[in-house]
């Protein structure tokens, strides 16, 4: 019948970089979470549940939101992420541009004459609102 | 430029991304590569938090680490010719090759002393049994004094003990082939191609422009004040103008195949990662260049079409665009 899938118990983290230059680090993140999805932690919360109303345990609100938000399927951004960028010291906001340009090595000179290009125009603009 | 971050930032960013899913098993290999020694050092101490935090378990391997990320390590496996030699905690490493016979010198850092006791070329100089002369311990002989070792006898008990199947918790195996549902996957890989696709919105742009320049010299070249109708000369300069419209159509996309190609790297990282199957990749960027190639292709029509005097009729007309729509999405 069903066969365990290997690939989604653990992972293996290559050497290479590989990343679309054009996402933020907390996009590449929130992406990757997204698909890989939450796992086993919705079953074990609705196990846990289960348990602590058999028990008659009334949990923490806070936790009990944290452990809810955490189980939650398809987000576009989720806690997880927020905790993973926290613990790895990432910043969240900056392209991770650098393996772009490594990647392809067309990549250089495109981005420079795109920039050269929009320069241009904005000092024209800039002209053109002064007159 | 725009700002980007730094190896050692990208390092963690691979490292991230399989990090906020659900796997809790960590093969690392190599992750040093290209790195400087306090990046390398960096990296490990957070993986070390991690694992520690987050209950993980990280398999690292490395090359010649320096001293002090040698000491991040909770366990250590030795492996030589194929072989596990050592495989315990880092702490009793030192003591099970003074028990073979070698020491570590004082101001020798750990990790280099291990890689070169099992050595042919480098063993003799840490032989510590003075009254006995040295000779050189194999591989294979290391791997049993392991065996007979405390730490791998421990090792071995651990491991004669089969697992009981029973106390797992039916959900601790994974046995979907993906994390989502196919909608969710659709929808997850759809907003990042809309994302990617506003990111590169310059291209497109420019693109829509080049075609545009294109069009306004084909009209002038291709008028149709100059290219009569019926005759054998005016067919063959309105086939030109055809075969020139369906070329240029179709090299506006080919900056298209270029840009997927790049892509092609991180998409096969993902696909055999189970992130998402290779229809999930396929179908947003063929749904989102739809509209474009349409503009395009509008565009192309629009300002041909009657200044080099086609068919005049309205339905030819959509036929035109669709048709070079067509070409355009081909490619």
């Amino acid at each position: 019948m069903h066969e365990f899938v290997p690939q989604r118990t653990c992972a293996y983290i290559s050497q290479h970089d590989l990343h679309h230059g054009e996402m933020t680090v907390r996009e590449t993140l929130d992406f990757s979470g997204r698909c890989l999805g939450v796992g086993a932690r919705y079953e074990l919360l609705a196990e846990l549940l289960r348990r602590e109303k058999e028990a008659g345990i009334k949990p923490d609100p806070e936790i009990d939101a944290f452990m809810k938000a955490i189980a939650m399927e398809g987000q576009e951004a989720s806690l997880v992420t927020d905790y993973v960028l926290k613990v790895c010291c990432l910043p969240s906001q900056l392209l991770s541009t650098i393996s772009y340009i490594i990647q392809q090595p067309g990549g250089l000179l495109i981005k420079f004459y795109c920039n050269r290009f929009l320069e241009w125009i904005s000092v024209l603009i800039s002209r053109w609102v002064m007159t | 430029m725009r700002r980007g971050i730094s190896g050692g930032q990208k390092k963690r960013v691979t490292t991230g991304e399989m990090l906020v899913g659900p796997a809790k098993a960590l093969f690392m290999d190599e992750i040093s590569t290209g790195l400087d020694s306090s990046t390398t050092y960096q990296i490990v101490k957070f993986m070390r938090q991690m694992v520690h935090i987050l209950d993980v378990t990280m398999i690292i391997s490395l090359l010649q680490p320096a001293p002090e990320t040698y000491d991040l390590f909770d366990d250590i496996i030795l492996l030589s010719e194929g072989q596990i030699v050592y495989q315990g905690p880092r702490e009793e490493v030192l003591e099970f090759f003074e028990s073979v016979g070698f020491k570590c010198p004082e101001r020798k850092g750990v990790a280099d002393f291990l890689q070169e006791v099992t050595s042919k070329k480098d063993q003799e100089q840490y032989w510590s049994k003075r009254h006995e002369p040295y000779r050189y311990v194999s591989t294979l002989e290391l791997v049993n004094c392991f065996k007979s070792f405390r730490t791998g006898q421990r090792v071995s008990e651990q491991l004669r003990i089969p697992y009981d199947k029973s106390t797992a918790h039916p959900a601790a195996l994974v046995k979907d082939e993906y994390g989502i549902s196919n909608m969710e996957l659709f929808k997850a890989c759809f907003s990042r191609e809309w994302l990617l696709m506003k990111r590169s919105s310059f291209i497109y742009i420019f693109k829509t422009t080049q075609i545009t320049i294109m069009a306004l010299i084909a009209m002038t070249v291709f008028l149709r004040t100059e290219m009569t109708v019926g005759t054998v000369e005016g067919g063959g300069k309105y086939y030109g103008a055809l075969f020139f419209s369906l070329i240029n159509v179709m090299f506006n996309g080919m900056a298209e195949m270029a840009m997927t190609m790049t892509r092609l790297p991180v998409f096969f990282k993902q696909r055999d990662f189970k992130f998402y199957p290779a229809w999930a990749f396929a179908l947003p960027i063929y749904l989102l260049r739809i509209p474009v190639s349409l503009l395009e292709s509008g565009i192309w029509i629009l300002l041909t079409y009657y200044t080099i005097g086609f068919a005049p009729a309205a339905s030819r007309y959509v036929d035109g665009v669709l048709f070079f729509n067509d070409f355009g999405c081909v490619v």
